[in-house]
């Protein structure tokens, strides 16, 4: 009877509080929204999934939790608490990536540094709210729209603030739909809207292939704290380019960039647990996620037309706004809105090189801030 | 601590400027490489052709003096100088006997480093001095009569 007792005492069900409970209804929500709705389903999902998992209550000391030693979960977590899993990530993003659009109009880069300003504006926010440095810094990079730099950065200098930060970031790159049609239609006009951009050049072979090496060397020299991330970037995408290591390419845009995901939104899924989640801080983060969205969504765009004032052939700025990292929601969400006003107005490929510049913007922002909190 | 003291004490002010300006520069720069690529590929791609080689020096040597190049109407002369290039040709073919196939000719017109090998070949048919017998072989006129 003892026994039975003890047993009893050890489940989930008598050691369950409500904060478990809302943990659930929100993993259960994030799956919802992945299968359902299909809203990133491939980051989700898995998330929603690790939350279930990370919020089974049970008797400490069994190393079962993802912060107990020698539990499974917690050499799982391994890849996200030292950077790994974004860097491999991003390997994968790196040999999917055609920079075509973008290496035939550069200008779009500019786009895709502006659209990064949501980023500092942030980092003012979260100061003035009193959250530390650090913990400013990464939820300032929630407005790089790029989830795996957010994890990346956070996993450096607030490891504590993993999970409310990764969940804010996933969820605002899943609402983009939702956020950015009312900024774009805001900040611009509808002749600006019916820009139609120029059909882009071809992109030789030679300038796809020695586009990321001179990238790599330029932007990591500026901020070698981003190393991890854009060396694998761009190593990704030369293995991609080079046409010689085609299988390596294929392997690392499928195989190894799936496996790290499912890892990656597992773990940080389990790392988000009630006490830190159901927090004041983690609602604060939320609302700066949404501002850190919408600023960088309204700095591109603003840019853009600030573009125009001196260019003979105009940029849509529209474009503006796809220079977040969200690939390729964003630029889905701007070929969308163009398309409203005129059905014959293809901007996709245009906003894809903005997205691709943000990528690489997100990337150089997150080794900036993290020099500047760790130097 | 809050608002805009908190973000003068962190040094917040700096680090937004700051880092802004490093990201914008960072990417101006980046695109201004990029707009800068297809011209250096071009460069790449031209530095082979540029470089004189042996045959080329040798046809130059044997190169009469031109007159500038115009787009021929049907009436007019012939851009090139093909006086006398029976006389450069039958040699060739004096190894080979008989009638002979315009690919050998050709070959053989190379081998010498004769000008403009396929244009006299042309003007040798077009003028009859090469006559065909059939089966994609000729013979020279002259030795025909």
């Amino acid at each position: 009877m003892d026994l039975l007792i003890q047993f009893l005492t050890n489940t989930g069900y008598y050691l369950a509080t409500y904060k478990h409970l809302i943990m659930l209804c929100i993993g259960s929500t994030f799956i919802y929204l992945g299968v359902a709705k299909k809203y990133e389903p491939l980051l989700l999902v898995p998330i929603g999934f690790g939350i279930l998992v990370g919020n089974v209550p049970f008797f400490k000391g069994f190393g079962l939790g993802i912060y107990e030693e020698n539990s499974v979960l917690h050499y799982l977590y391994f890849g996200v608490k030292t950077g790994l899993y974004p860097s491999i990530i991003f390997l994968g993003l790196g040999a999917m990536t055609d920079f075509s659009s973008l290496l035939a109009r550069p200008k779009l880069m500019i786009l895709g540094a502006a659209a990064q300003m949501g980023i500092f504006f942030t980092l003012l926010s979260a100061l003035a709210l009193g959250f530390l440095p650090k913990e400013a810094a990464s939820i300032a990079i929630i407005g790089g729209a790029d989830g795996p730099t957010s994890i990346f950065l956070t996993a450096k200098l607030a490891p504590h603030l993993i999970g409310p930060i990764a969940i804010a970031a996933y969820s605002y790159m899943a609402l983009i739909p939702v956020i950015q049609p009312p900024i774009m239609k805001l900040l611009t006009t509808r002749e600006e809207r019916l820009i139609r951009m120029p059909a882009p050049r071809h992109v030789s072979k030679k300038e796809r292939l020695i586009f990321p090496i001179v990238a790599v060397i330029l932007c990591c020299y500026l901020a070698p704290a981003s190393l991890p991330l854009l060396g694998m970037f761009f190593f990704g995408n030369l293995m991609k380019e080079c046409g010689v290591t085609d299988r390596l390419a294929k392997t690392a845009s499928s195989a190894i960039i799936d496996t790290c995901t499912i890892l990656l939104g597992l773990t940080v899924g389990a790392s988000t647990q009630g006490d830190v989640f159901l927090t004041g801080k983690a609602v604060g983060i939320f609302f700066l996620g949404a501002i850190a969205f919408s600023i960088a969504t309204a700095s591109g765009l603003l840019f853009a037309k600030f573009m125009n004032l001196f260019m003979k052939e105009k940029i849509n700025p529209l474009l503006g706004a796809s220079g977040v990292s969200a690939v390729p929601g964003s630029a889905r969400e701007v070929h969308l809105m163009g398309q409203k006003e005129d059905k014959n107005n293809f901007l996709l490929m245009h906003a894809m090189a903005c997205n691709s510049s943000g990528v690489i913007g997100s990337a150089i922002c997150a080794g900036i801030l993290w020099s500047f909190m760790v130097g | 601590m809050t608002g805009l003291e908190a973000i003068t004490n962190q040094n917040g002010w700096a680090m937004a400027l700051v880092g802004a300006c490093i990201v914008f520069s960072g990417l101006s720069i980046l695109a201004f490489v990029i707009s800068r690529l297809q011209t250096i590929t071009a460069l790449l791609e031209k530095k082979p052709d540029s470089k004189p080689g042996k045959k080329a020096g040798k046809a130059a040597a044997k190169v009469e003096p031109k007159s500038e190049i115009k787009i021929p109407s049907k009436k007019t002369a012939p851009i090139l100088n093909f006086t006398g290039v029976e006389g450069d040709y039958k040699p060739l073919t004096m190894d080979i006997g008989g009638p002979f196939q315009l690919s050998h000719l050709y070959t053989a017109a190379e081998k010498e480093n004769l000008p403009h090998p396929h244009l006299s070949i042309k003007h040798l048919r077009e003028t009859g001095i090469l006559t065909s017998v059939g089966d994609g072989a000729f013979i020279w006129a002259s030795d025909n009569k």
